[in-house]
């Protein structure tokens, strides 16, 4: 345990207001002799937040997110869209996932991938859609690259691409299941601050951006607001308000005070301090 | 000067097996007294007597016709049955024994039922060679359709396409290298049904004349049936390794 508690940042879940999405007493088993993964998970997702949800590894994050996104039904319990409970993905969400040299489609060009979550839609115009797709590619900084296929691409960039196509179907809710987990560290700054930026520009249509993460400083960065899961079977342990000033910058934000207090706080939270003895004969 | 001359004899080296070959045939078919080795000679004189140009049409033309109806419906019912069978855990649970058990059989075991069934047509010939096709691409295209990662159909999931245009539009293309393989497998096995097929009561056709040769004791004749299906086996794959790397350039990227 821990000698010094950090001090605790404003806790709470979202206020009562208008919740887009609401998970209830979310259960999951995949065997029914099997053990639980998430024990009566909920909390509630404002419209137009940004809510990062973080645990340790193996607590059941991509399950929780395959459940929220409708593609895995939960043993119990239910997920509320605008008050619907859904049972299978329903058309206001997009999903962004971790490996994109996985959700890519390596045989059409990034032009095509980013259009095909609108190729099946025979209402929109073709005209709409290239201009939805070209605006995509814009706004993560591809334009140019409209012709090439991904496996020609980096990793970053092919991130990009996913990033873009699930910008061009533009949800309502987007669900980013530890999207830089696999670039590098430099590329992952980027990528987050391209992240900020398409956030940015769709705040004011009231878009709502849900991220599963295992990173602490990440969730710190982008998020409005924390859930901190619980170890398997998961639960939500806490709720942290994340009030630092807009827009975030990568050095400024990262050195504020209150970044630093939340991030000790979340530490401590998930039992991640332990203190290191001193070295004998060591001095400073 | 000593380099490029290296470099070309590098470059002629793979056509010093075949040149000897065929030097050693005519020296042999000279010197020897067995009428069973006609030399090199007098067999392409009767490839240009019996082949250029109306016994291509009489013979090789429908031979062609056959292989490329029997491949192209043995692929394409090998397509359909393998995806099925690989998007759908119910229907392989039905279908594996009967698949396991009709693809041990020899598919030149089947030639004397299907003469009772179809008759001695063309269509007895057709679906043997369709039969033959159909095995190497099934079981392939069944592997290609398991191997789809599970985060592509999701996406196409989230993006709310059904089930068959996730199999048309993720499924299918994910298992297109797999596929690939079967339908390169198929096609010497085509052509081998082809020949078996045409050795029965046929009209015309490669094996038509082929048994024809034999019977009139024509050793030369029957040799050049042997070069043009060497050749002809030599020219659809390769034309088929021409389409299959312009076509799938990013499969190395799966």
């Amino acid at each position: 345990m821990s000698t010094h508690m950090a001090t605790a940042p404003e806790q709470g879940s979202a206020s009562s207001g208008d919740p887009i999405l609401e998970v209830r007493e979310l259960r999951k088993r995949y065997r029914a002799d099997g053990p639980l993964v998430c024990d009566g998970l909920g909390f509630r997702v404002e419209r137009g937040e940004f809510v990062a949800i973080i645990g340790p590894s193996g607590c059941g994050k991509s399950t929780l997110l395959r459940m929220m996104s409708g593609l895995l039904a939960p043993t119990s319990g239910t997920v509320a869209l605008d008050g619907r409970t859904i049972s299978k993905p329903p058309p206001e969400m997009a999903l962004v996932f971790q490996d994109y040299t996985r959700s890519l489609y390596p045989w059409l060009t990034v032009e095509k991938n980013v259009r095909f979550p609108l190729a099946g839609d025979k209402k929109m115009p073709a005209a709409e859609k290239s201009r939805r797709v070209a605006e995509a590619l814009a706004s993560v900084g591809l334009t140019g690259f409209e012709g090439y296929y991904p496996g020609a691409l980096s990793g970053g960039m092919q991130q990009r691409v996913a990033i873009a196509r699930a910008m061009a179907f533009q949800p309502q809710i987007l669900l980013l299941d530890e999207p830089f987990a696999s670039v590098d560290a430099l590329t992952k700054e980027g990528l987050e601050d391209t992240l900020l930026d398409v956030r940015d520009r769709l705040r004011d249509a009231g878009n709502t951006m849900l991220m599963v993460t295992h990173d602490i400083d990440e969730a710190i960065y982008l998020a409005d607001r924390i859930v901190i899961l619980s170890k398997p079977p998961c639960v939500v342990a806490e709720e942290l308000q994340v009030r630092l000033p807009q827009p975030r910058t990568q050095v400024e934000t990262r050195s504020d005070p209150e970044f630093l207090r939340i991030r000790a706080y979340i530490h401590d939270v998930m039992g991640l301090t332990h203190q290191r003895q001193a070295v004998p004969g060591q001095q400073n | 000067m000593e380099n490029r001359l290296a470099r070309v004899g590098w470059r002629l080296l793979p056509w010093l097996l075949p040149v000897t070959v065929l030097v050693l045939w005519e020296y042999g078919g000279r010197t020897s007294d067995s009428i069973y080795l006609p030399p090199l000679s007098d067999v392409l004189v009767a490839l240009r007597e019996d082949w250029v140009w109306e016994g291509a049409q009489d013979d090789l033309l429908p031979s062609l016709q056959r292989f490329a109806l029997g491949y192209v419906l043995g692929a394409v019912l090998g397509i359909a049955f393998g995806l099925a069978i690989g998007s759908s855990r119910r229907v392989a649970e039905y279908t594996t024994p009967t698949m396991e058990f009709l693809r041990a059989l020899p598919a030149v075991a089947v030639l004397p039922i299907a003469v009772l069934l179809f008759g001695l047509g063309n269509g007895m010939r057709i679906s043997i060679i369709a039969f033959g096709v159909l095995f190497p691409v099934l079981v392939n295209t069944i592997a290609g359709a398991r191997s789809v990662r599970q985060e592509r159909v999701d996406v196409a999931r989230m993006y709310g396409l059904s089930r068959l245009q996730v199999i048309r539009r993720v499924v299918l293309p994910s298992a297109i290298p797999m596929i690939s393989a079967g339908l390169r497998v198929g096609l010497p096995i085509a052509l081998i049904m082809m020949v078996v097929s045409e050795l029965v009561g046929g009209q015309n056709g490669i094996g038509f004349y082929l048994t024809q040769a034999q019977s009139m004791f024509d050793i030369a004749g029957m040799f050049t049936a042997l070069l043009i299906l060497g050749i002809l086996g030599n020219v659809i794959n390769a034309a088929y390794s021409w389409v299959e790397n312009r076509r799938l350039h990013w499969a190395s990227h799966l």
